[in-house]
């Protein structure tokens, strides 16, 4: 098995990240910059700071999302007995990291996806849990793992994609919806009435979606 | 003719297979998970009752969310030598707590023989899939109806059904 975290130095990948981005407690305004007592300057100062606090902790907390917390999802999927309907132990974990960090959070759950797209089964564990968080809390992140779900060659990824845009109920997911071909008969017939239900939700008649 | 219902999760069950012995394994552990050796049901007199096992399911979840049952014959499992008896249905609703039973005594080779029945009704049509925004029309309609009081249904169903904010 490939180890994620293994890089081509000995140093952490934490170490690696400090090596490429500075701290936020190092300053990088010059000292000559720092006598112009100009508010531009000041303001250029502020943002500047402001933006390498901001990368500097998402990118620190992905990090130690995928070293410390990736075997633990897994582990928790891998053991979950899914059912639909019924809350799992899985949706309360990722549910508790979308609120430490939703940015840093999203974006290990894509890297997750990708790296698993040929493990059914941690797929299904994602794109269930995923699809029970808001559209506007998991996006773009969770649409585009439900995109990608539903070309998968296995029937249950095809469908956990079907009802996670079933879930979020929007324009979005009508769009994606319509323009789905599925096998087998009884998944396509699936997606008609998931379409038939939205447009009934969000009152869209046939050919409006698109205006 | 009386139907013994159950929740299961359609892509278990293939259309086709050659060897009822190639059913996959998760069909028996998804789908026909026992406890205390007994399979938890639902009893309606006939498939025109379905709706009901969905609402019983529903109003107890945590989420509203798309659902598979499948009905089973009565008559064919008592065939096959197996008991049911009534237990109380782990439902808010009250009329439909004596629908539930359990079919008990279940072994490695009973078992068996209700995923092979399982797997014949799933390929001879007798399931049926709700979809979420049926379902929210089942529950709102029982809620309409006063069968249905809506301060026991989970948040997330509430949530679902608009009941409280997201």
């Amino acid at each position: 098995m490939v180890d994620l975290f293994k890089t081509q130095s000995s140093k952490t990948p934490i170490q690696e990240y400090e090596q490429m981005e500075p701290s936020p407690s190092v300053s990088t305004t010059s000292p000559e910059a720092a006598k112009t007592d100009t508010s531009s300057v000041i303001d250029l100062f502020l943002a500047t700071t402001a933006s390498i606090n901001e990368n500097y902790v998402n990118r620190r907390r992905l990090l130690q999302l995928k070293k410390e917390l990736t075997p633990q999802l897994i582990h928790l999927i891998m053991d979950s007995d899914f059912e639909y309907g019924i809350e799992s132990s899985v949706d309360v974990f990722i549910r508790n990291q979308i609120k430490i960090n939703r940015l840093a959070t999203k974006s290990w759950l894509g890297d997750i996806f990708v790296e698993h797209f040929g493990h059914s089964t941690i797929l299904i564990g994602l794109l269930r849990a995923v699809s029970r968080l808001s559209y506007t809390e998991i996006s773009p992140e969770g649409p585009i793992m439900a995109v990608a779900a539903l070309s998968h060659s296995n029937i249950e990824v095809r469908e956990c994609g079907i009802r996670a845009f079933e879930n979020w109920g929007n324009l979005h997911s009508l769009s994606v919806l319509e323009n789905l071909q599925v096998s087998p008969s009884w998944l396509q017939d699936y997606v008609l009435r998931v379409v038939q239900d939205i447009r009934k939700e969000l009152n869209v008649k046939v050919g409006q979606e698109n205006q | 003719m009386s139907k013994l219902v159950r929740k299961i999760n359609r892509n278990n069950w293939p259309d086709k297979l050659d060897d009822i012995s190639s059913l996959g394994a998760d069909a028996i552990t998804q789908c026909l998970k026992t406890k205390g050796n007994a399979i938890s049901v639902f009893q309606i007199p006939s498939e025109d009752q379905l709706d009901e096992v969905f609402l019983a399911l529903t109003s107890n979840a945590d989420h509203v969310e798309t659902t598979d049952l499948v009905a089973m014959d009565q008559d064919q499992i008592l065939e096959l030598g197996m008991s049911i008896s009534q237990t109380p249905g782990n439902t808010p609703i009250d009329d439909l707590k004596k629908i539930h039973h359990d079919i008990t005594e279940q072994y490695y080779s009973t078992l068996a023989l209700i995923a092979s029945h399982v797997f014949e009704c799933v390929c001879s049509n007798h399931w049926k899939r709700r979809t979420r925004g049926e379902l929210k029309s089942i529950l709102l309609k029982a809620i309409d109806e006063e069968r249905l009081n809506p301060s026991m249904l989970k948040d997330g169903v509430k949530k679902d059904l608009g009941l409280i904010p997201r």
